[in-house]
C-alpha cells in the first residue's frame, strides 16, 4: 500500500462552500419562524452551527480514518444501523414529529437512524460488493441478497414512515449494483420488480396518493395537496433571475412549510433568483464530477465503490429534493444535502464527504 | 486487493453522465420556472400575500340652485375585522358585541369566518368607535367611511332620493347622477404573512379615493320649502290621497321645485312604506281631464280649423257615433271658442277635437312630448297611455279630446303645457343645473335644451289669452293673484284604474303660468282622490295660487302694471284690518314666509343669505294686513346681527354642524372625532355668518 497523499481539495473547498451556503440560508430561512417559536432569531442557526462543527470534526476525522478499515467494519456498522431502525420504530425510544417517528436521542440532541443508515448501507454495500468479484455478475449470489437486504432496510424506513429517504437508499443501492458490475438484464428485471413495489408503496397510503398527483397539477387543490409546491414555486417565480436579495424572502412568512428544511432551496431561489439556483446545481455537479474522479481513480475495487456510493448518495439527494422543489416529480420530503437545517444530515453527509476525501488520498493518478 | 477494472469504470462514468443529464434538466427546469414563469408567479403570490382594505370616496354633495345643502356626506367610523389577527374570539367577541350593542353570537360568527376581511358594523357614532378603539383588540379596527346625510330631512324626498350604505345611490337624482357623485374608491394594500400578521417591511400601498363631484340642482329650496309646506296643508285640508306640485321655468326647463306627497325622510327611509318613496309626479301617469284641453286646442287653432270667435252650442250633452257624451254643465248654450275654453265645455271640445281628426290629434300629442318620456334627468320616468290612431275609434277621439281614457304623467302634463306658456318652444325638463368638482371647478352644465317648436308663436299667444280668461273669468277663478296675470287650466279626471272609470273618485288639478304674456313660472298642482271637494277650480287652483304668490315674492318677480282688465280682489278688502308685525329676524326666508302669512303680512326678502338679520317695520308694529315686510338677508355694515358662539367641545362632527346651523354661523372643520378646540371660544358675540373653526380629534 502506497502512502497517502494530499486529499482533493476541490471537493473539501466545495464542501465548505456549500456547507457556508446552507448557514447563510439556514439563517436566512429561519429567521422569522425562530423568533416567533422561541424568541430568538437565531435558535436555529445556532444548532446548525453547533452540529456544522460537529459535521466538520466528523469530516476530519473520517478523513483520516484509513478508509480500508472500514472493510472489516462494515459488518458491523450495518448491523448498528438495522438496530437504530428498529429502536426507532419502538413507541417511547423513537420520536415523533409531523406523524412520523423519525427520531431518537435525549433532549435536542436527536439523531435520525435513516440518515445513519444511508452511510452505513453504502459502506456496507461497497464492502461486500468488491469480495464478489465476478460473483456480483449472477443473480442468486450477485444481486439477490442485495434486493433482499434493501428490501428490509426499504420496509424498515417506510414503516417510520419516511417514504423519500427509503427510495433514496433504495437507489443509491441500484446504482451501486449497476456500478460493481451486475449484469444488466438483472437490473432491468429489478427495476421492473420495483415498479409494483412502488406502486404499491405510493397507493397504500391515501396522502400519498394525493400528493404524489398534486405536482402534475398543484393549483388544482391548492389548500391541501397543492399548497406545498404551489407555495415553493411562487418562491422560486418571485425571485426571478436575480432574487429579492438576501433576507428579503417574503414567501419564508409562513407561506412555505419547510422553509429552512425540505425547500430550503426554494428560499435560496426566492432570495438568489436563477443565479442562486444555477451556482448550487453547478456545485452539486462539481461535487458529483470530482467524487465520481476519486471512484474511478481509487486504488482498489472497494474505494471506488465506497467513493462512488457516497458520491451518489449525496448527489442523488440533491436532485430529488431539487426536482421536488421544482415540480419536477412527485413530492417526497428529502433533505437538500448540506443545506437544509438538521444535524443527521448534515453530520452523516459530513462523515460522507470525509470518508471520500480519505479515498482520495490514495489515488493512482 | 485489485485496482477498479475498466468494466467498473465505464459504468462509474455512465452514473456520472447520467447524474450530470439529471442535473442539466433540473437547470432547465429552475430557469423556467424563474425566467419564463417568475413574473407571473410573483404576481400571484403577491396577490395571495396582499390584502385590500376599500377606502370610500366622500360622495359629493347635492346642493340647490343657490348653493344649499339638500344632501351631505359626513365621516363617521366602520368597523372591520381581520379575523386571523382575532386573538381570542370568544372575549373579544363579547367585548366587541358590549360596545356596538350586538349580538354576541353574530359578532363571534363574523370574527371567524375564513376570510381576511369581515364588515362588523358600519358607519357608527364616532364616539363609539373611540370606545371600541380605546380597547385596542387585536384584528378588530376601524375605518372612515362617509355615511349620507340629508340635512332638510323630508325637503326635496322624491327628487333627491337616497344613497345606500356603500354610498351608492339607490334612487332619484342620487341615482341618477350617481357616477359624478360617487367619485371612485380606493384602497390600502398590505402585506400579510401566513398568520394573517402585518410583515414586517410590508408592502404598504394606499390608492386614494377619487373624492366624488357635486350637484347643483335646478330646485330652489326656497321655491321648494314653499311648495311642501302648502302642499302638506291641502294633503290635510282634503285628506287626498296624494299630491304634487311641480314648479318650472317655462323658458328653460329647469325645475325649481317637485313636491309630492305621501313623502318620507330619507335619512331614515326604512321607516316609511316603499311607496311613500314613489316620485309620483314622475312615474305615474293619471288622467289629465281638464287641463288637457289646451292641447286640444293649440291643434286645432294650430292647423286653422278653429278660430277663437267660432261659436259653438252646447246643450248638455252630444251624441258622438257609439256613445251620448255630457258635459259637466247643461246650461252652456251657445258659446264662441274662447268661451268653450274659459269655461271648460266638454261638447264644445268634442266638437273641435273631431275637426282636428285622429291623426292630426295624435300628431300633436306627440308633438307635446305626451306619447314619450319628458327625458328629464331622473330615473324611472314613466309616460301614460295614449291610443295610437290606428285603434282609435270616434268616440276614444271625442273623449280624448277633453283629456279622459289618456292618462300622461304630472311632468308631462307640465311640460306641455310650458310649451304653450314658452311660446310654441317645448323644453326638455331637467333638475341638474352643473356638476362642480369638490374644488369648485364646473366640469359638466346642463343648459335649457329645447325639443322643438310645437306650435306657432301666434297660437300660442292667442292660448295664453284664453288661459288668461280661464283664471279672470272661467273655471279658474281661484287661481287668481293679485297684481299679477295668471293663465291657466283647471282640471277635474275622474279615476280610471286599470282602464275603467271608478265613480266617485277624482283628480284635482290645476296648471298655470304667470304672468301669462311673459311667463317667469309655471306651476302645476295636483290632489288624487281627495275627500270631498274635488273640482280642480275649487282645490287645486287655490293649493296652485298659495305656492305661487310666495314663490312670486320669493324670486323678486315685479306684479304687472294695473290693466284696465278687470280685476277681481279674492278677498274682502284688506286695508279694514290690522295685524301685527311678526318677528322673522334669525329666520329663514322660508320660515319668514310662512310666519308672516300666518300673522297676515307680505314678506319681501332681500339678498340672497340663508337667514334674515334685520326686518322693517320692526317685530310689533301694527300695519294694515298685506302689508310688505322688508326682511334683509345681509345686513348694512356694522348692522349685522351679532349672535352667541356656542360650547362645542366634546360634540361629534354631526353635532357641531346642527348647533352652529341653528344660530346662523358657518363651520370650518380640521381632523375627525370629537371637537377639542374652537376659535372664537365659546360665549364671544360674532356677526351672524361668522366661521367658526373647529379642531376634532379621535
Amino acid at each position: 500500500m502506497k502512502n497517502r497523499g494530499y486529499p482533493d481539495m476541490a471537493i473539501l473547498f466545495c464542501a465548505l462552500i456549500l456547507l457556508g451556503i446552507g448557514l447563510v440560508m439556514v439563517f436566512s430561512a429561519s429567521a422569522v419562524k425562530s423568533m416567533v417559536l422561541y424568541g430568538d432569531r437565531f435558535y436555529y442557526l445556532k444548532r446548525q452551527l453547533a452540529w456544522a462543527a460537529i459535521g466538520i470534526a466528523a469530516m476530519l476525522f473520517s478523513m483520516n480514518f484509513e478508509y480500508r478499515h472500514l472493510k472489516r467494519l462494515a459488518p458491523l456498522i450495518l448491523l448498528g444501523g438495522l438496530g437504530l431502525l428498529v429502536i426507532v420504530l419502538i413507541p417511547g425510544i423513537g420520536r415523533a414529529a409531523h406523524g412520523a417517528r423519525r427520531w431518537i436521542g435525549v433532549g435536542s440532541l436527536g439523531i435520525q437512524p435513516s440518515e445513519v443508515m444511508k452511510l452505513a448501507f453504502v459502506i456496507f454495500l461497497a464492502a461486500s460488493m468488491s469480495a464478489k468479484g465476478k460473483k456480483m455478475r449472477a443473480f442468486t449470489t450477485g444481486v439477490l441478497p442485495y434486493v433482499v437486504l434493501c428490501g428490509v432496510v426499504f420496509a424498515l424506513i417506510l414503516k417510520q414512515p419516511d417514504l423519500g429517504t427509503a427510495v433514496a437508499i433504495a437507489a443509491t443501492a441500484g446504482i451501486m449494483l449497476f456500478a460493481a458490475g451486475a449484469s444488466m438484464s438483472h437490473l432491468l428485471l429489478l427495476a421492473m420488480g420495483a415498479v409494483p413495489v412502488l406502486y404499491w408503496a405510493v397507493t397504500s397510503e391515501e396522502y400519498r396518493l394525493r400528493r404524489f398527483l398534486a405536482f402534475l397539477d398543484p393549483w388544482s387543490d391548492l389548500q391541501d395537496t397543492g399548497y406545498h409546491i404551489v407555495q415553493s414555486l411562487y418562491a422560486l417565480g418571485s425571485g426571478g433571475p436575480l432574487g429579492v436579495g438576501l433576507g428579503w424572502s417574503r414567501q419564508k412568512f409562513f407561506y412555505l412549510p419547510e422553509q429552512h428544511t425540505d425547500f430550503i432551496f426554494a428560499i435560496l431561489g426566492e432570495e438568489f433568483g436563477f443565479l442562486g439556483t444555477s451556482t448550487l446545481i453547478l456545485l452539486f455537479f462539481f461535487f458529483a464530477w470530482r467524487g465520481y474522479r476519486v471512484a474511478l481513480n481509487a486504488p482498489d475495487v472497494f474505494g471506488s465503490l465506497l467513493a462512488c456510493g457516497i458520491t451518489t448518495m449525496i448527489t442523488l439527494q440533491a436532485v430529488i429534493n431539487i426536482a421536488v422543489v421544482t415540480a419536477t416529480i412527485p413530492i417526497t420530503g428529502i433533505p437538500l444535502p448540506f443545506l437544509s437545517s438538521g444535524g443527521s444530515s448534515l453530520l452523516f453527509t459530513m462523515t460522507g464527504v470525509g470518508i471520500l476525501l480519505n479515498i482520495s488520498r490514495y489515488t493512482t493518478e | 486487493m485489485p485496482a477498479p477494472d475498466l468494466g467498473l469504470r465505464k459504468r462509474m462514468a455512465v452514473v456520472f453522465i447520467g447524474t450530470a443529464l439529471f442535473m442539466a434538466v433540473l437547470l432547465v427546469r429552475v430557469a423556467y420556472i424563474q425566467f419564463i414563469q417568475g413574473e407571473e408567479l410573483a404576481k400571484r403570490a403577491l396577490d395571495m400575500r396582499t390584502r385590500e382594505v376599500p377606502v370610500e370616496a366622500k360622495r359629493g354633495t347635492i346642493y340647490d340652485r343657490r348653493g344649499r345643502e339638500l344632501a351631505v356626506s359626513v365621516n363617521v367610523e366602520s368597523v372591520f375585522a381581520i379575523p386571523a389577527q382575532i386573538r381570542d374570539a370568544e372575549s373579544t367577541a363579547a367585548t366587541v358585541a358590549t360596545i356596538l350593542g350586538m349580538e354576541k353570537d353574530d359578532v363571534l360568527r363574523r370574527i371567524t369566518l375564513p376570510s381576511s376581511f369581515v364588515w362588523i358594523k358600519r358607519k357608527i357614532e364616532e364616539d363609539v368607535a373611540r370606545q371600541l378603539k380605546a380597547k385596542k383588540l387585536p384584528g378588530i379596527e376601524t375605518t372612515q367611511e362617509s355615511k349620507r346625510y340629508y340635512p332638510k330631512g323630508n325637503l326635496a324626498s322624491h327628487v333627491l332620493g337616497i344613497a345606500g350604505i356603500d354610498n351608492q345611490g339607490l334612487e332619484g337624482v342620487e341615482l341618477f347622477y350617481d357616477t359624478p357623485l360617487g367619485g371612485s374608491k380606493g384602497k390600502i394594500i398590505i402585506e400579510f404573512d401566513a398568520r394573517g400578521q402585518e410583515m414586517p417591511q410590508a408592502l404598504h400601498r394606499y390608492i386614494a379615493p377619487v373624492d366624488g363631484n357635486d350637484a347643483y340642482l335646478t330646485i330652489d329650496e326656497v321655491v321648494q320649502f314653499i311648495a311642501e309646506r302648502e302642499l302638506e296643508q291641502a294633503m290635510i285640508r282634503h285628506q287626498a290621497k296624494g299630491g304634487v306640485i311641480i314648479v318650472m321655468d317655462p323658458t328653460t326647463g329647469e325645475i325649481l321645485a317637485m313636491a309630492v306627497r305621501p313623502d318620507y325622510d330619507p335619512n331614515n327611509y326604512n321607516d316609511y312604506p316603499v311607496q311613500n318613496r314613489r316620485n309620483i309626479a314622475v312615474v305615474d301617469a293619471f288622467s289629465p281631464g281638464s287641463t288637457f284641453k289646451p292641447i286640444t286646442a293649440a291643434a286645432a287653432l294650430e292647423e286653422g280649423l278653429v278660430k277663437m270667435s267660432d261659436r259653438f252650442f252646447c246643450g248638455g250633452s252630444i251624441k258622438v257615433p257609439g256613445a251620448v257624451i255630457s258635459c259637466w254643465s247643461s246650461n252652456h248654450g251657445s258659446l264662441s271658442f274662447l268661451e268653450v275654453i274659459r269655461h271648460s265645455c266638454n261638447v264644445g271640445f268634442v266638437n273641435v277635437g273631431l275637426r282636428v281628426g285622429k291623426e292630426k290629434f295624435y300628431e300633436y300629442v306627440q308633438a307635446f312630448n305626451l306619447t314619450d318620456k319628458t327625458g328629464i334627468d331622473f330615473p324611472g320616468e314613466a309616460t301614460g297611455i295614449m291610443l295610437k290612431p290606428d285603434v282609435m275609434k270616434t268616440v276614444d277621439l271625442a273623449v280624448m279630446s277633453f283629456g279622459q281614457t289618456l292618462t300622461v304623467t304630472p311632468l308631462q302634463l307640465i311640460t306641455a303645457v310650458a310649451a304653450i306658456a314658452n311660446d310654441g318652444k317645448l323644453m326638455r325638463p331637467h333638475l341638474l343645473k352643473e356638476i362642480r368638482s369638490p374644488e369648485g371647478v364646473v366640469v359638466a352644465e346642463q343648459p335649457p335644451e329645447m325639443l322643438r317648436q310645437v306650435i306657432s308663436r301666434e297660437t300660442a299667444r292667442e292660448l295664453k289669452e284664453a288661459m288668461r280668461s280661464v283664471v279672470e273669468e272661467g273655471t279658474g277663478r281661484h287661481a287668481y293673484i293679485e297684481g299679477y296675470t295668471v293663465a291657466g287650466k283647471t282640471g277635474t279626471a275622474q279615476k280610471v284604474v286599470e282602464g275603467r272609470i271608478v265613480r266617485g273618485r277624482y283628480t284635482a288639478m290645476f296648471v298655470g303660468f304667470v304672468p301669462y304674456d311673459n311667463p317667469k313660472l309655471i306651476a302645476l298642482a295636483m290632489l288624487d282622490e281627495p275627500e270631498g271637494a274635488y273640482y280642480g277650480g275649487q282645490i287645486a287652483a287655490p293649493l296652485w295660487a298659495a305656492v305661487v304668490r310666495d314663490v312670486l315674492q320669493y324670486l323678486e318677480i315685479p306684479p304687472a302694471p294695473k290693466t284696465s282688465t278687470d280685476l277681481k280682489p279674492s278677498a274682502a278688502d284688506p286695508a279694514d284690518i290690522q295685524v301685527t308685525v311678526p318677528n322673522v329676524v334669525n329666520l329663514t326666508p322660508a320660515e319668514a314666509m310662512s310666519v308672516a302669512r300666518e300673522a297676515g303680512v307680505r314678506v319681501f326678502v332681500e339678498g340672497g343669505g340663508p337667514r334674515i338679520l334685520q326686518q322693517t317695520p320692526a317685530a310689533g308694529a301694527s300695519v294694515k294686513k298685506d302689508t310688505m315686510v322688508i326682511a334683509f338677508t345681509e345686513g348694512e355694515p356694522g348692522g349685522k346681527e351679532q349672535v352667541t358662539v356656542p360650547d362645542l367641545i366634546g360634540k361629534t362632527m354631526r353635532s357641531v354642524a346642527a348647533t352652529l346651523a341653528q344660530v346662523g354661523l358657518q363651520m370650518e372643520t380640521e381632523g375627525s372625532g370629537l371637537a377639542i378646540e374652537q376659535d372664537p371660544v365659546p360665549g364671544t358675540q360674532v356677526p351672524s355668518g361668522t366661521i367658526v373653526r373647529v379642531r376634532f380629534s379621535p
